[in-house]
């Protein structure tokens, strides 16, 4: 298990009330889990299959976007979850 | 006829006469309304070469088959010409109760030739025209002049207006309906060249819809569908909350895209504004997701901003005072200039000034006063506005030495709050766009913000993106509908059929619905390749081809020129285009645009 600061923008970030928090997981998906818990306003993140809601997007470190859920975060890696409709 | 009159109203404003002018069945069924139908009128009544500014240059408001029905967002209305700023092809929509009392007036469209001869109010009144003198409107802003009308004309008739910058043709002048724009490309300028200070409709003329209850079942499915979580930033929030995740990703341009993220940023947030200045929300006729979100400027005035403007006015001219964007977005609303352009125009100034090669001490990245200083001058042609009001393209080649290499703009449209070098997606939609960067025919942003491509580094898949992207902003844009609707859709094309169907009558299906898109977005390389357009305009300004974007310890982002190329040409080739990006023959036949006169000459 790993300490990840999670980032909150956009609706993510409406939603839970703040614009970061400290999860614990190794995988996205560990990580998303751990944000519902704490932000149960953000229990769209995962879909009911366990893949990412596509109302919202998931970054690491804001360089790549995430679409795998089991995807195992880099140490000292931060993630991002915004709105899916980040533009417009 | 369902949702149609199957007419349009060209009007000639030197005479202050009009004619009716019949659609055939097949241009309607084939460009459907809005931005389709408008550029279809466009090649019709456009001279070849024509001036924008001439009085045979045509300026055309198109409704929609989906104006006047209870389908949520449909209350809009496609304003289309040829740019003044750019010389290419310009759609702009703008939304609300002018759309509405527009289409009663009788008419699917209205096409203004000519110049009157005397400043006037054009009004459109059951389909019989007139010219009002508009001697004491004339110098008004735009809103001072839309409270008159309203109150000349009374609440059944609608009005679309310029302001003193559209009187005194600066190139990035709006049209503008209850303070919302047709705003990019200079519309403005051309209704003020025709002496025409404000379009005024009024009618009782209603078309039919094929299946009436049907139509209400899916405007209530639609309605509801509208409140839900695919809206929920809209609604919320409103498009300023996209700044600091612009910020984050270092895509938020700042000081004149000399880098991607703010130090400011927090400062002009949306959040920030929600937390502090929100007063109000408000949304257009016939809009169930209210997207309008409006604060307080430090008079107490409300000012309604969206993310383009709090960019385009905060961090690319290095302003981090919330007051002074307020403020400025306000004095663009009333003078009648397209945020984006100005801010960038301004920013522009700014870097020119702190390199010297304009004289203006005073206007520096950062320094508020000087930029509302300089909106009002480029809104009134003065000093050094005078100049920048011709937009950023024509100022650097007048200013000469590097300007040239940092005047942010893409065919002399100014570029929207998107980094191209961080998003290199939008990149590409930015330089293959026919009406110059833009991030609304082109929602190519779309992709960078997904896991279907690396948003840092370009590639052929970007062009496959970027191409449907713009098949779905041309559809939407010529249904119409809002973008801002678009996330509720499953299937875009299919449930567009099924919509069109109703309304309608016809037995359209998403497939052909596609073909439409294309043979729009076709129809518009089309124009502008019969004005002139080379593969040579398909590009970035300098400076974003050759300076990577830093991000602290980080890694930067860089766009060399050989990726464009390559983007460029996969986008070419992926649309069936030649390497040149003209438009082949049978690609001309096979989207069925031959037949209506439209060629690769």
């Amino acid at each position: 298990m790993q300490s990840v600061t999670v980032e909150l923008f956009g609706i993510a970030r409406h939603r839970a009330g703040c614009s970061m928090l400290i999860a614990e997981g190794r995988t996205v998906s560990d990580l998303l889990r751990a944000v519902v818990r704490a932000c149960p306003r953000l229990d769209e993140l995962l879909a009911a299959d366990g893949t990412l809601s596509r109302r919202y997007l998931v970054s690491i470190d804001g360089e790549r976007f995430v679409a795998d859920p089991n995807e195992e975060i880099p140490a000292g890696s931060r993630l991002l979850i915004l709105g899916a409709d980040a533009g417009g | 006829m369902f949702g149609y009159h199957g007419r349009y109203l060209r009007i000639d404003v030197t005479r202050g006469s009009a004619e009716i002018i019949l659609f055939a069945d097949s241009v309607l069924r084939r460009f459907i309304g809005g931005v389709g139908l408008g550029t279809w009128l466009l090649h019709e009544e456009a001279p070849p070469g024509v001036n924008p500014l001439a009085p045979e240059s045509p300026l055309i408001f198109c409704f929609s088959p989906l104006v006047g029905t209870p389908l949520t967002t449909s209350a809009k209305f496609a304003v289309v010409a040829k740019s003044p700023l750019t010389q290419r092809i310009n759609d702009a929509l703008c939304s609300s109760q002018f759309a509405i009392a527009g289409k009663r007036t009788g008419a699917d469209a209205l096409v203004l030739v000519g110049r009157a001869e005397r400043t006037s109010i054009l009004v459109i009144d059951n389909g019989k025209v007139r010219l009002d003198s508009a001697t004491r409107l004339w110098g008004l802003p735009a809103d001072e002049t839309s409270e008159i009308l309203r109150e000349q004309y009374g609440a059944d008739a609608a009005a679309a207006v310029i302001g003193p910058a559209g009187e005194r043709l600066v190139r990035f002048a709006t049209i503008s309906h209850d303070n919302r724009h047709a705003g990019r490309g200079g519309l403005g300028a051309i209704m003020g060249s025709k002496n025409i200070k404000a379009i005024v409709v009024r009618g009782t003329q209603r078309t039919t819809v094929a299946d009436p209850d049907r139509v209400v079942v899916a405007a209530k499915d639609l309605s509801r569908r509208s409140f839900g979580p695919a809206t929920a930033k809209y609604r919320e929030l409103g498009t300023v909350s996209n700044l600091l995740t612009f910020n984050r990703l270092n895509a938020l341009p700042t000081r004149n895209f000399q880098a991607g993220s703010f130090e400011g940023a927090e400062a002009i947030s949306g959040e920030t504004l929600n937390a502090g200045r929100k007063v109000a929300r408000s949304s257009c006729a016939a809009c169930t997701i209210g997207c309008e979100h409006i604060y307080a400027a430090k008079d107490g005035q409300g000012v309604r901003l969206e993310y383009e403007s709090l960019f385009a006015l905060g961090s690319l001219c290095g302003v981090a005072d919330p007051d002074a964007i307020l403020a400025a977005a306000r004095l663009c609303d009333r003078l009648g200039i397209d945020t984006i352009s100005a801010g960038a125009t301004v920013a522009f100034a700014m870097e020119c000034a702190e390199r010297g090669l304009i004289d203006a001490p005073d206007l520096r990245f950062g320094n508020s006063q000087a930029m509302l200083n300089l909106l009002q001058q480029i809104g009134s042609r003065e000093g050094l506005g005078d100049l920048l009001a011709e937009g950023t393209r024509l100022a650097a080649a007048a200013i000469g030495g590097s300007a040239p290499d940092f005047a942010p703009h893409v065919k002399g449209l100014e570029i929207p709050g998107y980094d191209p070098r961080a998003l290199q997606t939008m990149a590409l939609g930015f330089a293959v766009g026919t009406r110059g960067a833009d991030h609304n025919r082109s929602g190519a942003y779309e992709a960078d913000f997904s896991a279907g491509v690396d948003r840092r580094i370009g590639s052929a898949a970007s062009a496959i993106a970027a191409i449907e992207t713009e098949d779905r902003a041309a559809l939407i844009d010529s249904l119409i509908l809002c973008k801002f609707l678009r996330g509720v859709f499953a299937d875009l094309f299919g449930e567009s059929a099924e919509l069109l169907h109703h309304v309608t009558g016809w037995d359209v299906s998403g497939a052909e619905l596609r073909t439409t898109a294309k043979r729009i977005v076709t129809a518009k390389k089309l124009f502008n390749i019969r004005e002139g357009w080379t593969a040579a305009e398909d590009t970035l300004p300098q400076r974003l081809l050759s300076e990577p974007l830093e991000n602290g310890n980080a890694p930067g982002a860089s766009l060399p020129a050989i990726r464009l190329q390559e983007m460029v040409a996969a986008y070419y080739h992926n649309h069936g285009w030649d390497a040149e990006g003209r438009v082949p023959d049978d690609v001309i036949q096979n989207l069925g645009l031959d037949d209506l006169g439209m060629s690769s000459e």
